[in-house]
């Protein structure tokens, strides 16, 4: 598959959507690690085709709330559907692999494989038989090999190919983060705080590049502290507290909710301007 | 009352467990570490003990020193212990500051090797010590009195009840010295925070080799006490490390008393298996006994651990590079038509190096496929192999299998059987991984190896030559044609195929997700990478090549014999592997010329005699220096190293994650 395969697969020729389920839906949500409630009855619904955001104070349970979706911490309670299909039953790799793929807010590459291969890795689907055919022909194309060229291309990285990760800026890096998950080829993609640790240019940057994948067929939810960047490519943003969803909306409707401004937008406003 | 009885003399047993446990939770709360040689140092210890007592020479353990010197005529038991003690409390701080000292911020397989470089180390030096006297298990006077007493129905032996009394009151003076003394306090502090610690004035060196110099000391007591119950040989002695671990595993190797009532109720539940294979005549007659700590360990670890790391797990790779292989099979070839050439010309001597050095070279490879490429440990590489010898003379014997197809279903018995040992690694990583494949070895060796029809008990098993359309391939022929140039250059052929091999899978689609796991547990299956399989294949592969290196030295030796596959050659192997570089085959081809009878050892015989029987105790040396100064190992030194903060920086302890720029 490739960029224009992707473009072609339009994701409304699912079953599963003409019943009326979003790409994504959560109901009744609820994660526990032991006595914290990381999160609590979160009902949320990702639109396909659409780039959602997730923002919220820190520790408001952004990252349990993309770990229970992709199947690395375990839920308490409530269900995930994904595609048209309930999820709650398959571990995280079978996640990733229905298109359900996410970024980690802390760098997590492979540090021993060259970017190249961070992508190749993400993007091949291996058989029973590959043992036995990486024995004899090592030097065979491999089939992650156009989705790892698109996504490549797609964050703008192709002149680090050969790199390896700790050669890499901070930037660059969370780069490849998103490139290796745009190589899995996902229909939602997940990102935890992908602009952390950018500066302004390579936020900019970064946005451009993200702005784009909509048009791929790829829906987007994202978590991002960076308030412009959010309101600049969401066009539905949810608000999380306590671990408690306590507001969804458009861009302008969250930057006028009352509750919002008092519990994140006002705080963020604030600290922004204290740490530049 | 039969019962009660053998529950009782399982005290003694139960005793040594316990009091060997507590000594591991010592050293762990000093330095994170479990110390496989534990038991080894204890067996060193006692040792000297017995030495004194019959000789009065004082046998020191540092090589290159002359071993033993004349101290005392006849010393009596108190002096003799006393003696013990003060050495114990020597080698006990020797070993904390060249080896765990140094590693205390290292990756947890950089200290997994150094402790089975000690353990090496210790047997070899006893061996070389004692000798032929060493392996022979001598009947021994203990310090403790043993006649029999009675009470009501029961008569047991008195040092049984004297053990269980003596390890209770150890574990009473250990816990009050936690809770009360300012060592004790001073060790919890530093097991808690170490920076803070140094804050408030406390020197973790101070309090590591205290701890360390206690250790040792229970070590040795607790062997020396229980010689005349537990036998006291090298090995044996040494692998009692597996029941003191599954004793101090479920308390998170912290907890005291709960290590004393485990060991106790191990050697107990193990005293009383004993009675049931009497009295319930369809029970197995082989070591049903070592199942008890494998049960304990896989039981513990089953209800522990996640398929995938949580977050705060630190990750990040401290293993050495696995650099590209696309130069290997050139050289592999290289190296292969050198080797067949010299197999043509020398004598038989060399021949014997050759395919000693090829037969470890395969089981090199093993070791770099579960541990160098996918991060995983196994310990049980020679107990799989142990397990293909055996089950192909089975096929040829019992079914009537010819050459190809008598191996290949060895190799594939072993294949399962690696992969059962290798289920724990579903769940636990590292340290515990060690644990539980080193309790499957034991188990595999206690069950399996001790099952006359599958070893062929008293007759053993015979290898029946392997022959192809009438051409003979195998070693066997009269006085200086053995071994037959065909073998050598077949198992020549064969390590080339399986290095090459290896290196295919490295540069393939199969290593890339191997080294993603290695590199990531999360974030490969993040990128849709199934982890749970790629290590289950991992282990599948290694085995097969360790069952095709058990099943070539079967050839080689045409005698099959369970002690050619003992656990202590699996960690000589791991040792090794890592010793000539764990991520490369080449660094397999180089593990495989250190072998002990292969390349080196026929080298250093041509040069000196009596110099190879130091091969050992060098490798152990060797293996800690390699641990504490070079994780790469010798193929990788000299390469650019990875990570500019290297292998022992703390990398996988305490460091977090690279700053990243949060905005609350
Ligand atoms: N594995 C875990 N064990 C215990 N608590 C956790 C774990 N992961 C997260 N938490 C807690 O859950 C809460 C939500 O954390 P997180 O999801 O990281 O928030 P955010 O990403 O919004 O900053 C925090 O209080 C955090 O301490
Ligand atoms: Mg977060």
């Amino acid at each position: 598959m490739n960029a224009t395969g992707r473009a072609a697969s339009a994701p409304n020729e699912d079953p599963g959507l003409r019943e009326g389920f979003g790409l994504l839906e959560t109901s009744g949500l609820t994660v526990r690690f032991g006595a914290v409630i990381a999160n609590q009855d979160i009902d949320l619904r990702v639109e396909p085709g659409s780039f959602v955001g997730l923002i919220g104070p820190n520790g408001a349970g952004k990252t349990t709330f993309v770990d229970a979706l992709t199947g690395f911490v375990p839920t308490s309670s409530g269900s995930v559907v994904f595609d048209g299909k309930p999820i709650d039953d398959l571990p995280a790799h079978k996640r990733a692999q229905s298109g359900l793929v996410r970024t980690f807010q802390q760098l997590e590459l492979f540090e021993d494989l060259t970017v190249w291969h961070n992508l190749l890795v993400a993007g091949e689907k291996p058989g029973w038989r590959a043992l036995l055919s990486d024995l004899i022909q090592p030097g065979r194309r491999s089939a992650g090999v156009p989705d790892a060229e698109w996504a490549l291309s797609a964050v703008g990285l192709d002149g680090l190919r050969d790199a390896l990760p700790n050669e890499l800026s901070h930037g660059q890096r969370k780069l490849v983060g998103v490139a290796r998950a745009l190589a899995a080829r996902p229909k939602l993609l997940l990102l935890d705080e992908p602009a952390a640790g950018l500066d302004t240019a390579e936020t900019r940057a970064l946005g451009g590049q993200l702005s784009t994948l909509t048009d791929h067929g790829i829906s987007v939810l994202m978590i991002e502290h960076d308030m412009n960047l959010v309101l600049s490519l969401c066009d539905h943003i949810h608000v999380l507290d306590f671990g408690q969803k306590i507001a969804s909306g458009t861009p302008d409707e969250i930057r006028s909710n009352p509750v919002v401004v008092s519990a994140y937008l006002g705080q963020s406003a604030s600290s922004t301007e204290a740490t530049p | 009352m039969t019962h009660l009885t053998f529950l009782i003399v399982g005290l003694g047993g139960g005793a040594v467990i316990a009091a060997l446990g507590l000594g591991v939770v010592v050293a762990h709360r000093a330095s994170r570490v479990v110390n496989f040689a534990h038991a080894a140092m204890g067996m060193y210890i006692a040792f000297v003990y017995y030495e004194l007592r019959s000789t009065g020479d004082l046998v020191q353990p540092l090589l290159g020193l002359p071993g033993r010197f004349h101290l005392i005529d006849r010393p009596t038991e108190v002096t003799a212990f006393v003696i013990a003690m003060v050495v114990a409390a020597l080698c006990g701080a020797f070993i904390h500051a060249v080896i765990f000292r140094p590693l205390r911020n290292a990756a947890p397989l950089a200290r997994v090797v150094a402790s089975l470089g000690l353990f090496v180390y210790l047997i070899a030096i006893v061996g070389l010590r004692f000798g032929s006297q060493s392996a022979s298990s001598r009947v021994l006077e203990g310090p403790l009195p043993n006649e029999l007493v009675t009470w009501g129905d029961i008569r047991v032996p008195a040092d049984r009840y004297w053990l269980a009394v003596i390890v209770v009151a150890a574990a009473f003076v250990l816990w009050l010295g936690y809770r009360y003394t300012h060592l004790g306090l001073a060790t919890r502090a530093v097991a808690g925070n170490e920076r803070g610690a140094i804050l408030v004035g406390i020197s973790p060196n101070a309090v590591g080799l205290a701890n360390w110099m206690v250790a040792t000391m229970l070590a040795g007591a607790a062997i020396i006490l229980a010689a005349p119950v537990v036998r006291l040989d090298p090995s044996t002695t040494s692998l009692l490390v597996v029941p003191a671990v599954a004793a101090a595993l479920p308390g998170r190797f912290n907890s005291v008393w709960g290590t004393v009532v485990i060991g106790l109720a191990i050697g107990m539940v193990q005293s009383e298996i004993l009675n049931l294979q009497g009295e319930w005549t369809w029970l197995p007659r082989i070591g049903l006994q070592q199942g008890v700590p494998l049960l304990v360990i896989v039981a513990t670890l089953a209800l522990r651990g996640d398929v995938l790391p949580d977050r705060s797990s630190t990750l990040g790779s401290t293993l050495p590079q696995a650099g590209d292989t696309r130069n290997v099979p050139p050289i592999a070839g290289l190296v292969f038509v050198m080797a067949a050439i010299a197999a043509l010309f020398v004598n038989a001597e060399w021949r014997s190096a050759l395919i000693v050095s090829a037969i470890a070279t395969i089981f090199a490879l093993s070791v770099v496929v579960v541990t160098g490429y996918v991060g995983q440990i196994s310990l049980a590489t020679f107990a799989v192999a142990g397990v293909a010898a055996f089950a192909m003379v089975r096929a040829s014997d019992d079914l009537g299998l010819a050459f190809p197809l008598a191996p290949l279903l060895g190799i594939a018995v072993a294949v399962v059987v690696g992969y059962l040992t290798a289920l724990p690694a579903v769940r636990v990583r590292g340290l515990n991984l060690a644990i539980a494949t080193l309790a499957g070895a034991v188990a595999i060796e206690e069950l399996v190896f001790k099952w006359a029809w599958f070893t062929g008990g008293f007759a053993g098993a015979t290898a029946e030559s392997p022959s192809l359309f009438g051409w003979d391939l195998g070693p066997e022929a009269i006085g200086a044609a053995f071994p037959r140039r065909t073998f050598v250059v077949l198992t020549l052929l064969l390590a080339a195929l399986c290095v090459v091999g290896v290196a295919n899978l490295r540069r393939s689609s199969t290593g890339r997700r191997w080294l993603a796991v290695r590199a990531n547990e999360r974030a490969a299956a993040a990128a849709g990478i199934a982890v749970v399989r790629v290590k289950l294949t991992a282990f599948a592969a290694a085995s097969a090549l360790a069952g095709l290196a058990g099943v070539l030295s079967a050839y080689s030796a045409s005698i099959v014999s369970a002690s050619s596959f003992g656990v202590f050659d699996s960690l000589v192997t791991v040792a090794i592997a890592y010793l000539a570089g764990i991520a490369s085959p080449i660094g397999a081809l180089v593990a495989g010329g250190l072998a002990e009878g292969g390349l080196l050892t026929a080298l250093v015989d041509t040069v000196n005699d009596d110099a190879s029987q130091y091969q050992f105790a060098v490798n152990g040396v060797l293996l800690i220096v390699a641990a504490v100064k070079f994780p790469q190992g010798i193929v990788g030194t000299g390469t650019r190293a990875r990570r500019p903060s290297g292998f022992g920086a703390g990398a996988a302890t305490d460091q977090t994650s690279p700053p990243v720029n949060h905005r609350p």
